[in-house]
């Protein structure tokens, strides 16, 4: 597949994410398959696809959690490393942090480990939300706990956010919670690729889209300028383009 | 970032282990306390069959606490162990390997702040020990002072009067404990970090197999030892017949202990670096 522009043209600067024939598979399953597909920077992208499509695999790959299994993938046109690493924020469809530790204790690594990360920030909006910082983790419910999560992942001054399905299992308010959190809360000129099932929550949010179907970039671009020449909203165009996989 | 590492993996484990050292404290007071009674019933004039049953029952309170205390090195073993697993191959593995810091690090920092708990843990076990003994010590009359005086004076004298057979013996510990270490952290790696499927069996997997490998290797230079002490080398502390004696084989065995490290730790390394799959 050629690969996508989602500004619609070349791109003047480096992108944010380049995939360039990626494809990764578990033993004989591919989970994604000579994806190449290119993200500007400064957008927030949503990744968009069925079950199984390689929303995750992909993201883990840019997180460097997982290594492909052929092709090459770029972070503002370097392979992932301890150098991407800190400038990627990752926010895992779970809880990663240590039950037993108290929120503090988690506010403390963000500041030891990630030097663009804004402590007071990150302070100002946990006391905005009254999370407790000398609670346990494990105390605390498991809406407040992945709150937690989102509110350190995007306090820091990252060049890329990687969100693997933020509002997936939350009820309809922690949805706008966390939607509105990403759009306010992220670096500005900052990349945020979201990945997510649930479009039509957030579709306001979207610059740009990719589809991903069976590990394939099916369908890519602008979100405005694609509502604009379909006359379709991206929910409805997804459901569209679905329908015939 | 080094120290920070450590910082964050000494807490991660502090707080598994501390409830364990606590426990430990519970167990000596208690096994002091049993053994002052053991002590002053051993030397005390009371009923034949009630002193009896006082002693058997002192004595076996006593001898299972000190056991218990034992396990508690395996128990911390086991924990860190456990920890190590949680961190690196399931949920918290999502942190570990996104931290911007280099695989070496990463091990080497979990590496030391396990060594140091191992440390802590060996001392409070060792520590309770002589509190449980010096129960004893304070009751039991001078007979059986006199007794655990001489059994403890001929403990330390073997040892300082050794040292051509205490200084290699504590070299084959060191590095025996090291090499332990890494190589099960690079059993679980890549038992379970690589394969995709059942990573727990995996993990318990290859550390048996692992270790199995191992200590045949190891045996035949034990083998080797042994068989020089049975046919008469004393210890081995002279070498005028050039047999192969104690001494140098537990010199060896470190040398193949280091070597082993070595090994393991440059895998370990790898795997984190470039197989881990954090599926």
């Amino acid at each position: 597949m050629q690969y996508d522009n989602i500004a619609g043209s070349a791109p003047l600067t480096v992108p944010a994410v380049g995939c360039y024939g990626l494809t990764k598979t578990y033993g004989a399953a591919p989970a994604l398959s000579e994806l190449s597909v290119e993200l500007p920077a400064g957008k927030i992208i949503g990744l968009l696809g069925p079950n199984g499509s390689g929303k995750t695999t992909l993201i883990k790959i840019l997180a460097g959690l997982l290594r492909p299994t052929a092709g090459d993938v770029r972070i503002y046109g370097k392979t992932p490393s301890e150098e991407t690493k800190a400038e990627v924020s990752y926010l895992p469809e779970r809880m990663y942090f240590d039950p037993g530790m108290k929120v503090e204790e988690c506010v403390v690594l963000f500041r030891d480990f990630y030097r663009d990360f804004d402590e007071t920030r990150a302070r100002s909006m946990l006391s905005v939300l009254g999370v407790p910082t000398d609670r346990k983790l494990k105390t605390l419910s498991k809406g407040t706990r992945e709150k937690v999560q989102l509110v350190l992942v995007m306090a820091r001054r990252a060049k890329l956010y990687l969100l693997d399905e933020p509002i997936g299992g939350v009820d309809p308010a922690a949805r706008d919670f966390i939607l509105s959190t990403i759009v306010a809360a992220h670096n500005p000129g900052a990349t945020v690729l979201v990945s997510t099932h649930l479009i039509r929550d957030v579709e306001p949010v979207l610059d740009g889209f990719v589809f991903l179907s069976g590990g394939r970039a099916v369908m890519s671009g602008e979100a405005e300028k694609v509502r604009n020449e379909s006359g379709k909203s991206l929910d409805e165009l997804f459901r569209e383009v679905f329908r015939c996989f | 970032m080094f120290l920070k590492l450590f910082k964050h993996d000494w807490k991660s484990l502090s707080r598994w282990l501390v409830p364990v050292l606590i426990g430990i404290g519970g167990a000596a007071v208690l096994g002091f306390i049993n053994a002052l009674v053991l002590g002053a019933t051993g030397s005390g004039n009371t009923d034949g069959r009630t002193k009896e049953a006082l002693l058997f029952s002192t004595f076996t309170g006593t001898a299972l606490i000190a056991m218990a205390l034992a396990a508690a090195l395996t128990v911390i073993a086991v924990l860190i162990f456990v920890k190590f697993y949680k961190s690196m191959v399931t949920d918290e593995a999502y942190l570990t390997f996104t931290l911007p810091v280099s695989a070496g690090r990463l091990i080497g920092a979990k590496f030391l702040s396990a060594a140091l708990w191992t440390v802590i843990g060996a001392a409070a076990v060792f520590a309770a020990w002589i509190i449980i003994l010096s129960g004893i010590w304070i009751t039991g009359g001078s007979t059986l002072r006199g007794e655990v005086g001489e059994i403890t004076r001929d403990l330390f004298n073997m040892i300082w009067e050794n040292p051509q057979i205490m200084i290699p013996m504590f070299a084959y510990a060191l590095t025996g404990a090291v090499r332990v270490w890494f190589q099960v952290t690079c059993a679980i790696l890549f038992g379970a970090a690589v394969v995709r499927k059942n990573k727990a069996l995996a993990a318990v997997g290859m550390v048996l197999a692992v270790n199995f490998a191992v200590n045949t290797i190891l045996s035949l230079f034990g083998i080797a030892g042994m068989f020089s002490i049975v046919m008469g080398a004393s210890y081995g502390i002279t070498q005028d017949s050039g047999e192969l004696t104690l001494p140098a084989v537990l010199w060896i065995q470190s040398g193949v202990n280091v070597l082993l490290t070595a090994v393991f730790w440059w895998w370990s390394v790898r795997i984190a670096r470039k197989s881990v799959n954090i599926e």
